[in-house]
């Protein structure tokens, strides 16, 4: 039952979360996407969904782990979203890098730009897969797990996205 | 590790020179632990009979109180005049700040002691005089007129703590600056603006700038984020509802407040002279969709729904990254909004960029990436009509944000402060027109943050 109480406990307690880690979550999410505004959307989604389950919430010290998996999950639900908008209406390739600002265009500088263009063009597990090893620096073990899939797959996932961007950019591996 | 590996992570750690500002969360405010859901049934008969006996003497102690409200509000000495501030300097030129400020004596988050107003002088930090709150009471919050002398404060009971303060009674006093120089004081006395119920969460205070009127958001405690807010124009002298408005239940609250986060928001309703109210509000276009801007609220609008009373004066940017067009403003947790004295520029805050990595050229521009600015938008045309003051942060560093906390009657000069990086570390004083006057932080301890019982809910200037 949602209790008044329950939701004074909880309030802060997302609230410090989400001062403490949205900033690096949307980062993330803005890997994913190539989008601010949708990384956005999705982290508030996230954040939004913690709050309502927290009273859910087995151990509430993990409650950082689901949020990133909601993160997750909410950038795999918008790239489908935009694969059949895309296919729906005859759109440029899904999975081409979103627009960038003037800003993020000088900031990042050519290298990073064409850097993040290829990592966006993965298929969404390769892409995971980077983000979350090489990015949030991850464990194979702890990527396995926010992943789910297994050890071995977090390995092959991440090897072949090495191999495809290698490819991309010209370059061998 | 290969150098592809390499790269990757340099470009994924770029991305983090773009995101340094967080979105609100709409999380609905936090709720009174044992607050009552709805409200309590009858009270006690002998209560009842108590009050009974009480009613005609409590009428006349009223009576009495406003009475006397009267002969001291209507002897606000220079409440309809502008500030008179003292001057600093600023870049060779001299410009004028509030004299004094009005803030709590500790932490939000210090709950051990019943909270104190103290005065302090806005150029030096010095604390002037420390009010204490009636016995039994703790003060929450505080909002002030325009002429540095005269505020309104708000105070509860147990527990102690602006941060416990949700969902509490308050009460209301008229608090004054007497005296000057060595015998400089606060007096206050209690008003008749009737207290808000157990039950209430205080969204928003604000005092009209001659010091006549007080606007209150309140909205009642919930676990829902759909509450229905109301947001009420009080007479100071007489306590009487002058004007009332209210938004629908089961639609996004149009006014963002502090929500009792930390200390009752003075920040998120502003005056736009004595005659209307400015507030940063939602509007929900589609079940995910929303308008975020800020309104105005004229006061000869009858009473209704708040949102539809109001215009949508500005829609406030909040995508651009630098102080140069596109043009983002930086909102704190919640929607605060500051606006001119003569009520013409809602202020803003911008950001600029600097970085290490910038060729040197965009270090020289001017305006330049690492040029902050404060901006005013025309609450008339909603248009970015200039820029107020900007401040250069050198070529090196960090992303920088600045916060607008107070601006004058023109915009000329702006109280804010700038957070350079990861938020540790900031700048907090007077900026106008590119110069910049250091000021000693206003705020005690740890409450020193741009969020979530921001400075601006604990400082009445």
């Amino acid at each position: 039952m949602d209790t008044a109480a329950g939701a004074a406990s909880r309030a802060p307690s997302v609230s410090a979360l989400y001062q403490e880690h949205a900033v690096g979550l949307i980062r993330l999410a803005v890997i994913m996407l190539g989008d601010r505004a949708s990384a956005e959307d999705v982290v508030q989604d996230a954040f939004l969904g913690l709050y309502r389950h927290w009273d859910r919430l087995a151990d509430t010290a993990n409650a950082l782990t689901y949020t990133r998996s909601a993160v997750l999950n909410g950038c795999r639900t918008v790239l489908r979203q935009r694969t059949r908008r895309g296919q729906h209406e005859g759109m440029a390739a899904p999975d081409a890098p979103a627009r960038e600002s003037a800003e993020a265009s000088v900031l990042l500088g050519e290298e990073h730009r064409r850097m993040l263009a290829a990592i966006r063009a993965l298929p969404d597990r390769q892409r995971e897969a980077l983000v979350l090893r090489f990015y949030l620096d991850m464990s194979e073990e702890e990527t396995a797990r926010a992943m789910r899939i297994s050890r071995g797959t977090v390995k092959s996932a991440t090897s072949r996205a090495i191999r495809a961007l290698g490819r991309m950019l010209g370059e061998g591996s | 590790m290969t150098a592809i590996e390499d790269r990757t992570r340099a470009a994924m750690d770029a991305i983090t020179g773009l995101v340094e500002r967080l979105p609100p969360l709409p999380l609905p405010p936090p709720a009174l632990p044992g607050a009552p859901a709805r409200r309590r049934g009858r009270v006690p008969s002998a209560r009842r009979r108590w009050r009974s006996w009480l009613a005609p003497v409590a009428a006349a102690v009223a009576v009495l109180a406003i009475a006397i409200t009267l002969v001291v509000v209507r002897d606000i000495p220079g409440a309809r005049n502008r500030r008179a501030a003292p001057s600093v300097s600023l870049a060779g030129a001299a410009v004028s700040i509030p004299q004094y400020y009005v803030t709590f004596n500790q932490p939000r988050d210090d709950t051990t002691k019943p909270v104190a107003l103290v005065l302090r002088d806005t150029l030096t930090g010095k604390t002037l005089f420390t009010l204490q709150p009636p016995r039994g009471l703790s003060f929450a919050g505080v909002t002030g007129a325009a002429d540095d002398r005269t505020f309104v404060a708000d105070a509860h009971r147990d527990p102690y703590g602006v941060q416990g303060s949700a969902g509490r009674s308050r009460s209301w006093y008229l608090v004054r600056v007497s005296g000057t120089g060595s015998r400089i004081a606060l007096t206050m006395t209690r008003l008749p603006i009737p207290p808000t119920p157990v039950g209430t969460d205080i969204v928003a205070i604000a005092l009209s700038p001659d010091g006549t009127k007080l606007a209150v958001a309140s909205e009642p405690v919930s676990d829902n984020i759909d509450v229905p807010q109301l947001l009420r124009v009080y007479s100071v002298a007489t306590g009487a509802v002058l004007r009332s408005w209210s938004s629908a239940p089961g639609l996004v609250p149009p006014i963002e407040g502090g929500g009792g986060a930390g200390g009752d928001d003075n920040a998120s309703v502003a005056w736009v002279g004595d005659r209307a109210l400015a507030y940063y509000g939602i509007a929900q276009e589609a079940p995910r969709k929303f308008i975020g801007g800020v309104w105005v609220l004229k006061l000869s609008h009858p009473d209704g729904h708040i949102i539809a009373s109001s215009r949508l004066a500005v829609q406030v940017p909040t995508q651009g990254y630098t102080a140069r067009p596109p043009f983002g403003c930086n909102l704190l947790f919640r929607g605060d909004v500051v606006v001119t004295g003569d009520g013409n520029l809602f202020v803003c805050g911008g950001s600029g960029a600097s970085s290490v990595k910038l060729p040197r050229l965009y270090c020289l521009e001017k305006p330049a990436w690492n040029t902050v600015a404060y901006a005013g938008f025309s609450l008339t045309t909603g248009k970015l009509t200039r820029f107020l003051s900007g401040y250069r942060t050198g070529c090196s560093g960090y992303n920088v944000t600045g916060y607008a906390l107070w601006a004058n009657y023109s915009g000329s000069v702006v109280i804010g402060y700038m957070l350079f990086g990861d938020a540790s570390s900031g700048r907090f004083g007077a900026f106008s027109d590119g110069a910049f006057r250091a000021l000693p932080y206003p705020v005690p301890g740890n409450s020193y943050q741009y969020f979530n019982g921001s400075l601006l809910y604990q400082v009445a200037w």
